[in-house]
């Protein structure tokens, strides 16, 4: 009769725990987006193209574009999918500034992963 | 009468095979991770983290000089450009630094009046900054930025080479 009855919560709350236990060091590595063997040369490169694109983006005049602008592909990034934006806004909290965001993200959409670099910037150059 | 099971119970053989397939699966990565291809792709990657390393601190050089000189417009081997010092004050025009894409390498070079000369090393990195580097060029896209492009080979590989390209926003134009 016991052998039949189905486990009851505390046990599968214990298997729980142990799955998490050997499930957490991937999760850890995952949230700092970084799984080493497979993914850092990609991410070294989507970083280089983030810099690429906050130094292009600082060297133009500050216009009033639209608020978000869509991602396009970042060339010479092509064959890892890498799709970036910039976003210029005024500061919310200090007007006479502007903040410069550019987003990079790559992958597709369960697996995707995006950087993202702001700087702040006076709208008249001193 | 008491009938106890002998045996082991489905449940425990499904707990058994998982559990094996997952150390043959683990095992198999570590052999994995412990091949020749994981050590070259390591490598690699450590040489290309390292040239990244050396371009941000030219990119900072660069970005933050006083004064741009050389590439005015166009393309060139070598930039030059004066420094911005601690103390805000300018060194006379004609003491500039700058970097040059000599004989395949980047090196961080001097120039006075009369004579270009190398320096010793860049912040923490050694001259030459970076070896085997072909094609390179700096190219002054507009007035206040400035293109580094070139191509370098991978030590140790036959035919392994890697387009690296940075921007910079001359601050200071």
């Amino acid at each position: 009769m016991a052998e039949t009855a189905s486990r009851s919560i505390f046990e599968k709350l214990i298997y729980l725990g142990i799955a998490t236990f050997f499930l957490w060091p991937f999760v850890q590595l995952w949230s700092i987006k970084a799984i080493p063997v497979f993914d850092s040369d990609t991410h070294l490169r989507a970083s280089v193209a983030l810099e690429n694109l906050i130094e292009e983006a600082i060297s133009r005049p500050y216009e009033r574009n639209v608020p978000r602008p869509a991602f396009k592909p970042v060339k010479g990034c092509e064959d890892i999918g890498l799709y970036g934006r910039v976003e210029a806004f005024p500061h919310p909290e200090m007007p006479a500034n502007v903040m410069l965001r550019a987003t990079v993200r790559w992958g597709i959409f369960p697996l995707g992963k995006s950087l993202s670099l702001e700087y702040l910037r006076a709208r008249t150059r001193p | 009468m008491k009938r106890r099971k002998s045996g082991v119970t489905v449940w425990e053989i499904v707990l058994f095979t998982v559990f094996l397939a997952i150390a043959g699966g683990a095992s198999v990565f570590f052999f994995f991770l412990n091949s020749e291809d994981v050590q070259n792709a390591q490598k690699q990657y450590a040489w290309v983290q390292q040239i990244n390393t050396v371009l941000d601190s030219v990119c900072l050089e660069i970005a933050n000089s006083a004064q741009f000189e050389h590439p005015f417009s166009g393309s060139s081997r070598e930039c030059f450009f004066r420094v911005a010092l601690d103390s805000g004050t300018l060194l006379p025009d004609e003491a500039q630094e700058g970097f040059a894409f000599s004989d395949n390498n980047l090196v961080y070079v001097s120039r006075s009046a009369d004579s270009t000369s190398d320096m010793r090393r860049l912040g923490r990195f050694e001259n030459p900054l970076i070896t085997n580097c072909r094609d390179g060029k700096f190219t002054r896209i507009s007035s206040d930025q400035l293109e580094i492009r070139f191509n370098a080979f991978a030590p140790g590989f036959v035919r392994n080479s890697r387009d690296f390209y940075r921007l910079i926003n001359l601050r200071n134009r």
